[in-house]
């Protein structure tokens, strides 16, 4: 066995060679481009998560002022929501009081229709009364409820002034009306008491008015004095019709 | 038939004083071959890369990945290293397969530079990564008595992955020829199968050696790194 030192000596030259050579052509190259790639790819990935957190960013103030939104949006129909409740409450005052006025309008209408109606039948009432106790008169005899009217009227003008009597009697013409005509008798008593009251008078005019049911009215051209229970009915039916208007008001 | 000794290289021409042997012509051609093939294939390098460049990719990366769990250190240093012999053998190994060339693997001293080259770089990195003092200490570890062992160990362990190296491809040459000088042309075939398999394993226990050599030097546990055993061939 020999050792040839120049091929051990060249060999291991050679492999120094070979380890520049391949490290020169071979790896160097090699690992720079796998780094390149890492690189590269790492420089993807930084950029990738440079975007989503650009995006995450974004999708944050998106959320942030759609959150605004939602919160506006709430406050606005809360507003909405008070004004349209006051507006309710007001048309609902507003209604309500419309709604008194007419029920008082209503209750006022009935009231006065109420009124009416009965103005109506008390007058339908005096006049059944009138005609009642023209009925019931018709059965006395004349000369009694006539004789007894006169009276009354003479006692009437008895309590007219001096003045008041005056002026009757300067007014003109005096016509004496009755429910039922006078007997020859009574008309001259009449005129006679007339003529008593009232000394400066013509001779009275004598009329026939079934109206008034009983009693006597001296009527001339400017004054009446009246004294029948027709002038009593109608009194008692206006004091009563006052008395209801004093009541409903 | 006469066999040429495995232990003699053959003189194919001299340049001046120098005798230029068969192992180192051969050597010669698998650099060329491995220079310009790298050359070519690393001329277009791009970011999005072909079947060739992924391929080449995925053999250096596994190299570094190597490199990187087995010293436990960046492998931009010591893949050039690393990955040159790793080449080299495997080149020189499955030489023999074309008919007439002998791989340079199969002469002693082809072995015996490629042992020289990392018992070289073991001292070389050991002291460059710890410094000369610092690295002269981890053969005092675990105790000064071992020093004298430890440093027999920095040069028998060399002496072995040569010695290792050099039998098991010089055998399977060896036995090859002497299969074809017997039985004919296409015996021998398993058995150049098998010597492929044989020189891939040898290449890869080789490179796997001398990481584990020069992880050791520069691991300041001193004689052996942390994850990683010898094992023998």
């Amino acid at each position: 066995m020999r050792i040839d030192w120049w091929t051990l000596a060249l060999q291991a030259v050679n492999v120094l060679i070979l380890v520049w050579l391949l490290g020169r052509f071979l790896f160097r190259p090699v690992m720079d481009a796998i780094a390149a790639r890492q690189a590269s790819a790492q420089a993807l990935l930084d950029e990738a998560r440079e975007a989503k957190d650009r995006a995450q960013a974004e999708a944050q103030a998106l959320k942030t002022q759609n959150d605004g939104f939602v919160a506006d949006a709430a406050a606005r129909r809360a507003e909405i929501r008070t004004e349209a409740e006051a507006e309710r409450q007001r048309l609902l005052a507003q209604a309500r009081l419309e709604a008194d006025a007419v029920v008082e309008q209503g209750h006022a209408a009935i009231d006065a229709e109420r009124g009416r109606v009965a103005a109506q039948w008390r007058e339908k009432a005096a006049n059944l009364a009138a005609s009642m106790a023209g009925t019931l008169l018709a059965r006395l005899p004349p000369e009694q409820t006539v004789q007894a009217m006169v009276d009354a009227l003479k006692a009437r003008l008895g309590d007219l002034s001096e003045a008041d009597r005056r002026s009757l009697a300067a007014a003109g013409p005096v016509t004496v009306a009755t429910p039922a005509p006078l007997t020859a008798d009574l008309q001259t008593q009449v005129a006679r008491a007339l003529a008593e009251i009232l000394p400066d008078t013509a001779t009275p005019i004598f009329a026939v008015d079934p109206d008034l049911i009983a009693g006597a009215e001296l009527r001339t051209p400017h004054a009446v004095v009246r004294n029948s229970w027709r002038a009593d009915l109608d009194a008692m039916v206006e004091s009563l019709n006052e008395d209801d208007h004093a009541r409903i008001a | 038939m006469k066999f040429a000794s495995p232990l003699e290289s053959h003189v194919l021409f001299a340049i001046g004083p120098v005798p230029i042997s068969q192992p180192v012509a051969t050597t010669w051609g698998i650099m060329a071959f491995l220079t310009i093939g790298s050359w070519l294939l690393t001329r277009r390098l791009a970011l999005r890369p072909t079947r060739a460049q992924a391929a080449l990719e995925l053999v250096v990366e596994t190299v570094a990945g190597q490199i990187r769990e087995t010293m436990e250190a960046e492998p931009q240093r010591y893949l050039p290293l690393i990955g040159t012999l790793f080449l080299f053998l495997l080149v020189a190994n499955w030489s023999s397969l074309i008919p007439g060339v002998e791989p340079p693997t199969a002469t002693l001293e082809t072995d015996a530079a490629l042992a020289l080259i990392v018992f070289g770089a073991t001292l070389w990195f050991g002291v460059r990564a710890l410094g000369p003092r610092a690295y002269l200490a981890t053969f005092a570890r675990p105790s000064i008595l071992l020093a004298p062992l430890n440093i027999v160990e920095l040069f028998t362990r060399s002496f072995s992955l040569m010695v290792r190296l050099f039998g098991n491809v010089m055998s399977g040459v060896f036995m090859i020829g002497v299969v074809l000088s017997l039985a004919g042309l296409l015996v021998p075939i398993p058995l150049m199968a098998l010597e492929m398999l044989t020189g891939a394993v040898q290449a890869y226990i080789f490179g796997a050696l001398a990481m584990v050599f020069i992880g050791s030097a520069i691991s300041e546990n001193g004689a052996r790194p942390p994850s990683k055993q010898e094992s023998p061939a």
